[in-house]
């Protein structure tokens, strides 16, 4: 589904990502791990669109999307939900969703997906009217998720979701993953949350320093002597 | 004594509402490209003087004067957004000094083609209307109805459209609207020119009501962002509404107070409101 090879990315002199390569299967739900700083988001908003990589190959579906936009490359179907939520705070719930289905050939007739997100999201069914801005972290999150399902994305990409969040509402964050990949959506999640990355994703990539160290089956990562020691703690 | 308050009541939501659609334009491209365009002041003169030479000096009907009046506002406005806002787009002072230069270049060219002596159309629609003894002219009533109708379709197409909620998304969080897939380079184009048309929709009006000089495009673009400010800036309705105000106050104002200081009486109102709600009148935190 996607293939990254030998990206080199800059912000100014310096170097924030060395040769990363990663590969997301299809229907695959893939967690990027790391410290702080590690080159995570940076990753994620390359593969978005919103930074230019100086060098390296993006390949979506077998189709290079390194020249595309940001908008050509949410209408096909690769959506980032951005770290910090980054909902359209003095909008209303249901005019974020509307929004998440700005780049579909078919917006006009986008109403009708709301249902199926306030199904997957009864609490945005709720608060629909609602100012989105007033709402708690972990509503905000759920709604970052359900605007980027609007796009009907093939390819989703999360950015620290857990940040900031309840360990309750993490939990549910990984019912909603497991859900997302039941209905057929493929996952590239980053997260300094190691151990519900590695509880929700097949496989793993370890980042340290813009450089892939370690990669592999996430149950086995979690049980790695390095991984235990640096991300979770024991 | 009633007609005259009426008559400067009338006076003032026109000055205002020409104040307003200004200030719309400059609040909206503050909110989408992070520039004060004071340029628009200079377009809405531009307006006034193609609107003059097309019913004047050609002969077009009104109507269609002010239709190609506000073509070609709009296509300048776009070369000048391809050609210079472009590159300032989020840099408040660059933009400033781009619209400052461009100011001067408009002035001068239309001094240099149609010199500072002022330019009068003849009369477009003579006549008043007599409501309860008190005469309303005409011209001024199409005038306000005209400029309420276009403030009025913008804001509908603001909340109804994909366009219009794609420019209220990217005015909260440009990257997220970004993500959503909205063309931002376009987004800003398209509203830099809307907003130059618009100004330019108010030249043309204001040339049917009142003398046409190159210097009046600096003075109302003043009021515009005044009126801006008074309202909230990124406020939509609000714009027209701070235009209305500083018109009507203005107007009220000369009548009881020495017309000399007109120009202070809005700028009263703005200060005293700017004390108790430093947001705006209609302004959000």
């Amino acid at each position: 589904m996607l293939e990254v090879a030998a990206l080199d990315v800059f912000y100014g002199k310096q170097q924030v990502l060395r040769g990363l390569n990663l590969r997301v299967g299809q229907g695959e739900v893939v967690a990027l791990i790391g410290p702080n700083a590690a080159g995570k988001s940076t990753t994620l908003r390359v593969l978005a669109g919103l930074k230019k990589p100086a060098t390296g190959n993006i390949a979506l579906a077998g189709r290079n999307i390194g020249a595309l936009s940001t908008a050509q490359r949410v209408a096909g179907g690769l959506v980032l939900v951005p770290e910090g939520r980054q909902i359209f705070a003095r909008f209303t719930v249901e005019d974020n969703l509307l929004m998440g289905a700005y780049a579909r050939r078919d917006r006009d007739s986008s109403r009708g997906d709301l249902e199926r997100v306030f199904a997957m999201f009864p609490r945005l069914r709720e608060r629909r009217e609602q100012r989105a801005g007033s709402m708690s972290g972990g509503e905000q999150q759920m709604l970052a998720i359900g605007r980027g399902l609007m796009a009907k994305p093939s390819l989703m990409l999360l950015d620290e979701p857990t940040l900031g969040l309840a360990p309750i509402i993490i939990d549910e964050l990984s019912n909603t993953i497991h859900n997302l990949a039941t209905n057929g959506i493929t996952i590239l999640l980053a997260e300094q949350n190691a151990a519900m990355a590695l509880s929700c994703a097949h496989r793993a990539y370890v980042l340290e320093s813009g450089r892939i160290v370690l990669d592999g089956e996430a149950a086995a990562l979690a049980n790695a002597p390095e991984v235990k020691q640096m991300y979770l703690g024991s | 004594m009633i007609q005259l308050i009426i008559g400067q009541l009338l006076n003032g939501a026109i000055v205002g509402s020409l104040y307003g659609i200004v200030a719309l334009g400059i609040t909206l491209t503050f909110g989408i490209t992070g520039i004060v365009n004071f340029a628009l002041g200079a377009f809405m003169m531009l307006g006034a003087y193609f609107t003059w030479y097309g019913y004047e000096l050609i002969g077009l009907p009104y109507p269609i004067a002010v239709i190609v009046a506000v073509l070609l506002v709009a296509t300048l406005g776009l070369v000048a957004d391809l050609g210079l806002f472009r590159f300032t787009r989020n840099n408040l002072v660059n933009g400033l000094l781009v619209s400052i230069g461009l100011i001067s270049i408009i002035e001068a060219s239309v001094l240099l083609t149609w010199t500072s002596t002022p330019k009068d159309l003849s009369y477009v629609l003579p006549g008043s209307l007599r409501v309860g003894g008190i005469l309303l002219p005409k011209i001024k009533l199409a005038v306000f109805a005209v400029l309420l109708l276009v403030i009025a379709s913008t804001y509908l197409a603001l909340t109804r459209t994909w366009i219009g909620r794609a420019a209220f998304a990217y005015a909260q969080n440009p990257e997220a609207a970004a993500l959503m897939g909205v063309k931002t380079n376009r987004l800003q184009t398209i509203v830099t020119v809307y907003s130059t048309a618009l100004a330019g929709l108010g030249g043309a009006l204001y040339a049917s009501l009142y003398s046409l000089e190159p210097t009046i495009g600096a003075y109302y673009v003043l009021k515009a962002v005044e009126s801006a400010i008074l309202a909230g800036i990124g406020n939509t309705i609000g714009a027209l509404v701070g235009g209305i105000i500083i018109g009507i106050s203005e107007g009220i104002g000369s009548v009881f107070l020495p017309t000399a200081f007109r120009d202070a009486y809005g700028m009263l109102f703005l200060v005293l409101i700017l004390l108790f709600k430093p947001s705006g009148l209609l302004g959000s935190k």
